[in-house]
């Protein structure tokens, strides 16, 4: 024993007994049921499982990434928006197969609403950036087929700060009263048409950029609720009907053929059920939070 | 000035629905002129297996009037 402790003895020989396990007084080495010290469990942050389910679909191995999408999944399922989502869209994890997948229902195939990116695209940390000319990605999420009346949403989060005419999202079937388009800031005007036809509503407050999450809801069938980075308002346009083509990302299926294609970088899209102003409030927080963890928030 | 890909209409048919990298298809697209292209993403980062659209002849791109009633 070379000090009155006995530290650096050898285990069995110090009165403490660390490292001795079933032999030292205190129990330490001893199986937890066992151990004196062991009355309180260490337990790890578990993942939750449907964002393990989308981080095992992507192969993301990024501990902020996965990380980030625990955090959101999580924070939509306190919010009681993850029931409310038909197709979340994270565009996480910088290529094409980790961007492509619904988080949702991360499942290789069309009916589980997998994007299909058509065109030239770039993509990387911050998200899917389509170049205005060719560039779409298909949802193969048509409304007509999932959407009820008075009861539908969609958003887009745009990094870019632009006037362009290019469509964020949108679909048109055979009647112009199917439109579903969401335009930011063209050269006078934000225009959104949501399920609707001639004229949409103008968006008011007008936007000042379109470096926002933009997020279009409906209730019922005579209002449409918007919100520009959380901040909400309602205004009257009336539901008219519902595009049977599905849904594009970065431009319009227009009676199925791409047009008004975007150069709006994305990180985030989703389309879903309605959700009212307090709701909307909600997702831009998580998504906003979601942004700032990935450090590419607007 | 954004510069595109001319094709023919026999190219065309062999790009159209072709993954030109994982998980990301060709999408030619008629511009003002009913000219075939592709874009320049589409040509620079395709693999091996069409590295024949590098070759093509860079036209400006003209793009089509949107006729869009609403």
């Amino acid at each position: 024993m070379a000090n009155s402790n006995g530290w650096g003895d050898g285990s069995g020989n110090n009165t403490i007994g660390w490292g001795q396990g079933a032999n030292n007084a205190i129990g330490w080495g001893k199986s937890h049921s066992l151990s004196y010290a062991g009355l309180t469990n260490i337990v790890g942050v578990t993942t939750d499982t449907d964002a393990q389910a989308f981080i095992t679909a992507t192969g993301i191995t990024d501990a902020t990434q996965q990380g980030a999408i625990d955090a959101l999944v999580k924070g939509l399922k306190t919010d009681l928006l993850w029931t409310k989502m038909l197709a979340v869209y994270p565009f996480v994890g910088g290529t094409a197969t980790t961007c492509k997948y619904n988080l949702k229902n991360p499942v290789n195939t069309n009916l589980g609403h997998r994007l299909n990116f058509v065109g030239g695209w770039t993509f990387s940390n911050n998200g899917v950036t389509p170049n205005g000319t060719t560039a779409y990605a298909d949802t193969f999420l048509a409304p007509l087929t999932h959407f009820t009346s008075g009861n539908s949403s969609v958003s887009v989060y745009s990094r870019i700060n632009n006037s362009e005419v290019g469509v964020l999202l949108g679909t048109r079937g055979s009647a112009f009263n199917t439109n579903l388009e969401l335009l930011l800031r063209n050269s006078t005007n934000t225009n959104l048409w949501h399920n609707t036809s001639s004229g949409g509503i103008i968006v008011s407050p007008t936007p000042t950029t379109s470096a926002m999450n933009f997020i279009s809801s409906r209730i019922n069938s005579a209002n449409n609720i918007t919100a520009q980075n959380g901040a909400t308002n309602s205004q009257v346009g009336s539901e008219i009907a519902f595009s049977s083509f599905p849904i594009y990302i970065s431009a319009k299926n227009n009676i199925g053929v791409a047009a008004t294609f975007s150069t709006r970088q994305l990180a985030f899209a989703h389309i879903g059920t309605g959700l009212t102003t307090a709701e909307c409030t909600l997702l831009y927080n998580r998504i906003q939070t979601f942004q700032t963890t990935l450090s590419r928030q607007v | 000035m954004i510069k595109v890909g001319l094709l023919t209409e026999k190219q065309k048919d062999e790009l159209v629905g072709q993954e030109f990298m994982l998980d990301v298809y060709f999408n030619p697209i008629q511009d003002a002129n009913n000219n075939w292209i592709i874009s320049i993403q589409e040509i620079e980062q395709c693999n091996n297996q069409f590295a024949w659209v590098k070759d093509l002849e860079l036209i400006t791109y003209e793009p089509k009037k949107q006729v869009d009633e609403k």
